[in-house]
């Protein structure tokens, strides 16, 4: 029978998540040159994988879901819109972009119940034929960023903007309809500015309370806001924004 | 003849895992979504177990689902079902958040009471057989002797390092993982005929 690797232990702590970045690391090289250590990951996992199935169970709230699915369907929606790109077969690293945003990083927003997810992604909607020899893969440069919708408003209300190639598209869900003689207005509050800019994005939302508009130009933009307006929109803001997102 | 069924949507509830993950490497929303309501209960409450409250264990789950979303393409049926993969990357994420010092006392969040216990309002048999298979890990767990149960819930639910663990026990950090290997290889032994659901 052949000795016991000195690293044999080193594999429960790694297993378990109890090794810190660099003995992780330094681990994980061993166990690729060591088919000792290999063979006990294998067999010692199935332990790991089970740990998580013994702890009481607590039902996540249905909000997390739907503020998840906002952004999961906003960044679908923009996907199937680069269908016609994506069809065509092009290298992927020809078709990376440069990205003007900032690098990715957690958004703080006052006073919000949502959580907020500030993010540059690249997509590869790729296929691989069976032969494994032609690997179609387009990237898609997608940021998305998660508003939040202040209760009192809708209290099951989510907003999303995503931006594709600097083109912002504000996409919301679970919003009433206007009242009588009213329109919802998007602002934008350029960075340093006192006061937000109105723009003509003006939208209404379906009975369900979805709906979406264009965005003009976010570059150079600090926040996005959401008033309701009487129909033709104002210059300057005559209710409180329900919806605000920073970017 | 086409029958009528095929004007239907297609249900994406009747497809097992592994065939939603290849929709949701192809952005199909409604796919994820069903992958979401068939695991988030157990992430979060993996989550909820280690972070010990309630929005940390949201903004993990969030997080961990977004990345799932976001690089389904990861996913090797290979390795493991897909439950065992979103768990993974949930525990992953749970321990950024704990390392990152986001929860400032850390030594409740292992022992702090649920009091919120999920009552499933539909007994299938899935729901029947993986109460059972919790049971049956934690009384492998509960079973084993107090040291070798109590690092091994140290680092998996609590996030904790090898050498975190042997400062707070006050033993040499080989002595740590000796009974995380112990304890792990006990474990085995028990619920090795056990598979995994999917």
């Amino acid at each position: 029978m052949s000795e016991r690797c000195r690293h044999a232990d080193t594999v429960a702590a790694y297993l378990l998540g109890a090794l810190a970045g660099a003995e992780r690391r330094e681990l994980e090289a061993h166990v690729a040159a060591c088919p000792q250590c290999r063979e006990d990951v294998a067999e010692l996992r199935v332990v790991a994988d089970a740990l998580p199935l013994a702890v009481p169970p607590v039902p996540p709230p249905p909000a997390l879901r739907e503020r998840l699915m906002a952004t999961v369907h906003a960044e679908a929606e923009v996907l199937s819109a680069a269908g016609a790109d994506a069809d065509r077969p092009v290298p992927a690293p020809a078709r990376r972009r440069r990205f003007a945003w900032a690098p990715v990083r957690p958004l703080a927003l006052a006073g919000a119940a949502a959580l907020l997810v500030g993010v540059a992604l690249g997509f590869g909607v790729g296929a691989a034929t069976n032969d494994g020899q032609t690997k179609t893969q387009t990237v898609v440069q997608v940021r998305t960023v998660q508003a939040s919708v202040t209760p009192a408003t809708a209290p099951r209300g989510t907003a999303v903007i995503v931006v594709r190639d600097g083109v912002a598209t504000l996409r919301v869900r679970g919003l009433p309809v206007p009242p009588p003689g009213k329109v919802y207005e998007v602002w934008l509050l350029r960075r340093g500015a006192a006061a937000p800019s109105p723009t003509d994005a003006l939208f209404s939302v379906s009975t369900q309370g979805s709906g979406r508009v264009a965005l003009p130009s976010v570059r150079g933009i600090e926040q996005v806001m959401v008033t309701a307006e009487p129909v033709g929109g104002s210059e300057a803001p005559t209710s409180q924004p329900f919806i605000n997102a920073t970017l | 003849m086409p029958s009528r069924r095929d004007s239907h949507r297609p249900s994406y509830r009747d497809l097992a895992d592994e065939d939603l993950m290849q929709l949701v490497q192809r952005a199909e929303a409604a796919a994820f979504e069903v992958v979401y309501d068939r695991h988030a209960g157990a992430a979060f409450s993996l989550a909820y177990r280690m972070c010990g409250a309630r929005q940390l264990a949201e903004e993990v789950v969030q997080e961990a689902f977004l990345s799932i979303w976001r690089s389904g393409a990861r996913y090797d049926r290979r390795r493991g079902s897909v439950r065992t993969w979103v768990l993974g990357i949930t525990h992953h994420r749970a321990i950024d958040a704990l390392r990152r010092g986001v929860v400032q006392d850390r030594h409740r969040a292992s022992d702090e009471g649920l009091e919120e216990r999920f009552e499933a309002s539909e007994r299938t048999d899935v729901e029947v057989a993986r109460r059972e298979e919790a049971l049956e890990v934690r009384g492998a767990l509960d079973d084993l002797p107090d040291d070798q149960r109590r690092a091994i819930e140290l680092a998996y639910y609590g996030g904790f390092t090898q050498s975190e663990i042997a400062e707070m026990l006050g033993v040499p950090i080989g002595t740590v993982k000796g009974r995380m290997r112990l304890g792990m290889e006990k474990m085995r032994d028990r619920l090795a005929p056990a598979e995994v659901l999917p």
